[in-house]
């Protein structure tokens, strides 16, 4: 139990660094800096944002390892749990968070492939949206992995 | 380019697929902590997200291999095009995947 709980909060950490390395990204893409400003705001969205595909992509990789690990326990001891309580959509959309976690490593190539091997200047808008889209994946897995653990409860 | 966007192309359209088929040929049981090719009878709580993830990793590095190696014509702008909007429409798809494996099964 104690390997387990040691790996959902290696995967928890790693998932935090990826959820602010594809933010930083996904705004300061579909928000960029016209010019330049002091503010928080303006300087949280001036980021140089291709340096954060390798990270991104290599995060990705071991938060879905490491989710992937846990998975089967999540199999003998939550979803039994859950069906008992009568929270069998709970499950539910964990699979959906399965399928998203899935669908992210799948865009993952042609990611990195237009934050690397293409000019910035060109393919924006297909750059822009699957940076979104992996944006949503991360986003959506991290809060609904919140949301599930919380409906649990930790060690219980 | 080419290639690239058909292995992602490839890989998020047969996922859900393989999923909303049940097309595992990788399972894992983990309360005997056992892997097997295809379904055990007799064993219970059958897990196919890896089996899914590994059939779809398959069959996108062929489709990849396949569009590296047969020239085609297309437009510079119609791979990334193809591999940023379809991922989008099987995560819709997505949703109802889960509908079919958690209400209708």
């Amino acid at each position: 139990m104690a390997t387990i709980t040691a790996i959902l909060f290696i995967h928890l950490l790693l998932a935090l660094a990826l959820l602010g390395a594809i933010t930083h990204q996904t705004i300061s893409v579909l928000w960029p800096v016209r010019a330049t400003s002091p503010s928080f705001g303006a300087s949280y969205r001036a980021v140089r944002s291709a340096i954060y595909a390798n990270p991104i992509v290599v995060l990705y990789l071991c938060v879905a390892l490491m989710g992937s690990l846990l998975y089967p326990q999540y199999r003998i001891s939550v979803l039994p749990w859950l069906r008992a309580h009568e929270m069998t959509p709970y499950g539910a959309v964990f699979e959906y968070k399965e399928h998203v976690v899935a669908l992210g490593l799948g865009v993952l190539p042609i990611y990195w492939y237009l934050w690397k091997m293409v000019d910035l200047r060109e393919q924006q808008l297909a750059r822009n949206i699957v940076t979104a889209f992996l944006a949503f994946c991360v986003w959506f897995s991290f809060l609904y992995g919140h949301v599930l653990n919380n409906a649990k409860g930790f060690g219980s | 380019m080419r290639a690239i966007a058909a292995f992602s192309v490839a890989f998020v359209v047969s996922y859900p697929l393989f999923t909303v088929n049940n097309l595992a040929f990788l399972w894992y049981y983990p309360n005997d902590a056992r892997w097997s090719i295809g379904k055990v009878a007799g064993l219970r709580n059958g897990m196919q997200w890896y089996g899914w993830v590994l059939d779809a990793l398959i069959f996108a590095l062929v489709i990849g291999a396949l569009a590296w190696a047969v020239p085609l014509r297309s437009s510079r702008s119609a791979w990334p095009a193809l591999a940023s909007i379809v991922p989008i429409a099987m995560l819709i798809f997505s949703v109802y995947v889960v509908y079919v494996n958690w209400w209708l099964r």
